[in-house]
């Protein structure tokens, strides 16, 4: 196999390639990229085993054949390569990179080693426009959870309906709901669980194209593009049933400015608690004081202009939580929903924009009596 | 802090403690000579003898073998420390009803400011005697006067002068400005930091009592022990300005055991390490607090100790998290084969605890549900009620 190629256009498709390899890979054929050269173009390929992507690099084919990489040397060098295109080529045991007068050589694995991609010539497909997939994604995953302990919750709802597609994650802490409206029907019903790094790779990919076309296969969801395709594997969880933990009614309302809040909010987190990054809001007919102290580090203390009517109270707050929330939703003004300081807080924009429901949810934290 | 120029301090002395909970979970041990400590074969020690086993000279703290000497059908019961504890709150309890300033001094003792009560003192103190003897069936002894010093002082001669064989619940009040006269007679090793050296340097000198000492001139005192001399004076003549300090405001909680054989069996050890880390956790959700640092306290068999501490990422009150902590600790610091004779698991930085809520409360591994169910069962049937599997081998038979 010989194939002619630009550096900068290989090192994006390395990029985007090494990043759905694990930083540990459990065999050396999953650190490796396979490299296909045919009449269908140059394609590179890579897998963790649950998310898998391809992607095509502009070139010519001087002769067609397969093989397989060490993905991230091949990336470490393309990065460090002048502008100039570069030659690859791959015998029986290895590869030849040049580049100008410069030369590198690795050994390969056979093509035949690499893990087989899951078939989506059964699937139903559906187009989907790339805007709306990445308000889901951008919307929502930053809530997934990251602990290997609560693996259920590492993970992302995606609900395509006829007219509609809603995206759950959470973390057990916080919780975000997006749900949109759809201009084209997609005469589906259906739930997937996917793992949040296939959804952050998608909206990447995304950028580049108007739609992506979305494949419902048995077990897997492919997403694809013009030059790229990504498919992930449906994770097999069962996810927390996140109607029952949305309060439907509340009592009492706040409406603050969202970047006021979150000026007042990085400045508090300064002298909060590591970790638990605890800040109290003291809410009172108007106003609102943030409160943070730490022993050994100080104390912060700071008021707000509300508008709020009701009773005064206090709530505890992870701050890091909160401002996470507060970069997602839109908007000048933020609503907070809420009940009872040891209740979910709903936290949603004053003016949702047009075919847009969403919906952020924070536990507060006990504060001590 | 200010001390107003007259306080009333009231100090409460529970009798024969272990014992008179014994009492309670057996009354046939009514009128028995027996001792709460650890057979001589465990090196034990007496914690606390009955009153009629006090007529035959026992007494607390000496080595139960010697005491079994001196009074040879002592009944030898082994302690039951966390009814002793639960008794001891109780009682802290029925003190801080009548002030909030309660100092516990150890398990069966505190101080309490009631200089601020509108009741006399006589009666206060008859009350809550009363109240301690009939709502928890505990004796105790009560003295009140000025300031701690006295007060302490007036429990202990309170004591000392009742019958012999029997709880002395006695109250001894003091009434201001006679506390030079009250202390006079007493021989001076009764008085705070008079120990048995300083008693045979005074002694050396003819002073015998308190009331020697405080005659004695400060200078000579002050050239005899340094400036500590100047503070025999004042307390001889019964002056002491120390504030009663409510122990509500913990600083630490620990728990220590000395193994009756030294262990060299690192499982036996992780196991009691938990176990002790279970019984700080309690006590620590007890005092509703939360510990920043967790320390682990090793001491060898040639007595050589060491101490180590971790600050933790979060303040914590959960047995899991206290326990993996001193277990980390106790990985570092161990040294195979080398036998160890205590261990002990404390915490610090105490703060009040905040506790990140749950959507779904059972998602967490250790979920505050699961850690207030074991505190319930063990309130209610003792420690050993529920227990890790991983210190069964620890359990008492």
């Amino acid at each position: 196999m010989q194939v002619t190629l630009s550096p900068s256009l290989l090192g994006s498709c390395l990029r985007d390639l090494t990043a759905i390899i694990p930083a540990h890979p459990s065999s050396p054929i999953l650190g490796s990229a396979l490299v296909t050269a045919d009449e269908q173009g140059i394609w590179f390929w890579s897998t963790d085993l649950d998310v898998s992507g391809r992607f095509r690099v502009d070139g010519s084919v001087l002769q067609s054949g397969k093989a397989a990489l060490p993905a991230r040397r091949l990336a470490d060098i393309v990065r460090q390569l002048p502008g100039e295109d570069m030659t690859l080529d791959v015998g029986d045991s290895k590869a030849e990179v040049r580049c100008g007068r410069s030369r590198f050589v690795m050994p390969i694995m056979s093509a035949d080693d690499f893990p087989v991609f899951p078939s989506m010539e059964h699937a139903d497909r559906v187009v989907f426009p790339s805007p709306a997939l990445s308000r889901l994604v951008d919307g929502t995953v930053f809530c997934a959870g990251r602990e290997e302990s609560r693996p259920g919750l590492n993970s992302v709802l995606w609900e395509l309906h006829d007219e509609t597609s809603l995206m759950v994650a959470t973390d057990g802490r916080r919780l975000a709901l997006m749900e949109l409206k759809l201009k084209n029907p997609t005469r589906l019903e259906r739930k997937f669980i996917l793992p949040p790094k296939a959804l952050n790779q998608v909206v990447r990919l995304a950028a580049s194209s108007e739609e992506v076309t979305v494949g419902l296969g048995e077990r897997f969801v492919s997403f694809e593009l013009p030059n790229a395709a990504l498919y992930t594997r449906e994770l097999d969880v069962s996810y927390p049933v996140y109607t029952t933990v949305i309060p439907k009614e509340t009592r009492l309302e706040m409406l603050v400015n969202r970047e006021a809040l979150m000026a007042a909010l990085r400045r508090a987190t300064i002298f909060a608690m590591p970790l638990t990054s605890q800040i109290r809001l003291v809410i009172d007919v108007g106003k609102m004081v943030l409160h943070a102290e730490c022993p050994e580090v100080g104390e912060s203390t700071e008021e707000l202009d509300v508008s709020y009517e009701g009773e005064a109270f206090e709530i505890g707050f992870n701050g890091k939580y909160l401002l996470d929330i507060l970069g997602h939703v839109p908007g000048e003004q933020v609503v907070f929903k809420m009940n009872a300081p040891l209740k979910a807080a709903l936290v949603v924009a004053e003016h949702q924009e047009e075919g847009e429901n969403y919906t952020c949810l924070l536990m507060p934290l006990r504060l001590s009596e | 802090m200010m001390i107003p120029a007259q306080r009333v301090i009231l100090h409460l002395d529970l009798d024969a403690f272990f014992c008179s909970v014994e009492e309670l979970r057996d009354p046939t041990l009514r009128g028995a000579r027996f001792a709460v400590g650890g057979t001589p074969r465990q090196r034990g020690v007496v914690a606390s003898c009955s009153y009629p086993a006090r007529m035959f000279g026992v007494r607390s703290a000496m080595p139960m073998a010697q005491a079994l000497r001196a009074c040879p059908d002592l009944l030898v019961i082994p302690g039951h420390y966390e009814a002793y504890d639960e008794m001891s709150q109780a009682v802290m309890e029925s003190l801080r009803a009548v002030s909030p300033a309660v100092e516990q001094v150890s398990i069966d003792e505190a101080f309490v400011d009631i200089t601020h009560g509108f009741e006399d003192a006589q009666s206060l103190a008859q009350r809550l005697q009363a109240d301690v003897r009939d709502r928890l069936g505990l004796p105790c002894s009560v003295g009140v006067a000025s300031n701690k010093l006295v007060a302490k002082i007036a429990t202990e001669v309170g004591k000392a002068s009742a019958p012999r064989g029997y709880p002395p619940n006695a109250v001894t009040i003091v009434p201001p400005g006679t506390e030079g006269p009250f202390l006079a007679p007493l021989p001076v090793r009764m008085l705070w930091g008079v120990g048995p050296k300083t008693e045979e340097r005074l002694a050396q000198r003819g002073v015998k009592t308190i009331g020697d000492l405080a005659l004695c001139p400060v200078d000579e005192l002050v050239e005899m022990f340094g400036q500590y001399g100047r503070e025999l004076n004042a307390r001889a003549r019964g002056s002491d300005t120390s504030p009663v300090v409510s122990t509500h405001d913990i600083k630490s909680i620990s728990q220590e055991v000395t193994f009756p054989r030294d262990v060299a069996d690192s499982a036996m050890l992780r196991g009691t390490i938990r176990e002790l880390a279970d019984t700080v956790g309690r006590r620590l959700r007890k005092a509703g607090m939360a510990a920043t640092v967790v320390k682990l306290k090793l001491r060898w068999a040639d007595f050589s100790t060491i101490s180590r501490q971790t600050r933790l990422k979060e303040a914590a009150d959960g047995d899991e998290l206290i326990g993996g902590t001193a277990l980390a600790l106790f990985a570092r610091a161990w040294k195979p084969a080398r036998p160890i004779r205590l261990v002990g698991v404390g915490v610090s930085g105490l703060v009040p605890p905040v506790r990140q809520l749950q959507l779904w409360e059972e998602t967490s591994t250790e979920t505050p549900a699961l850690q207030r169910a074991v505190d319930t069962v063990r309130d209610r049937f003792g420690t050993y009620a529920i227990r890790r599997g991983s210190s069964l081998r620890n359990a008492p038979r």
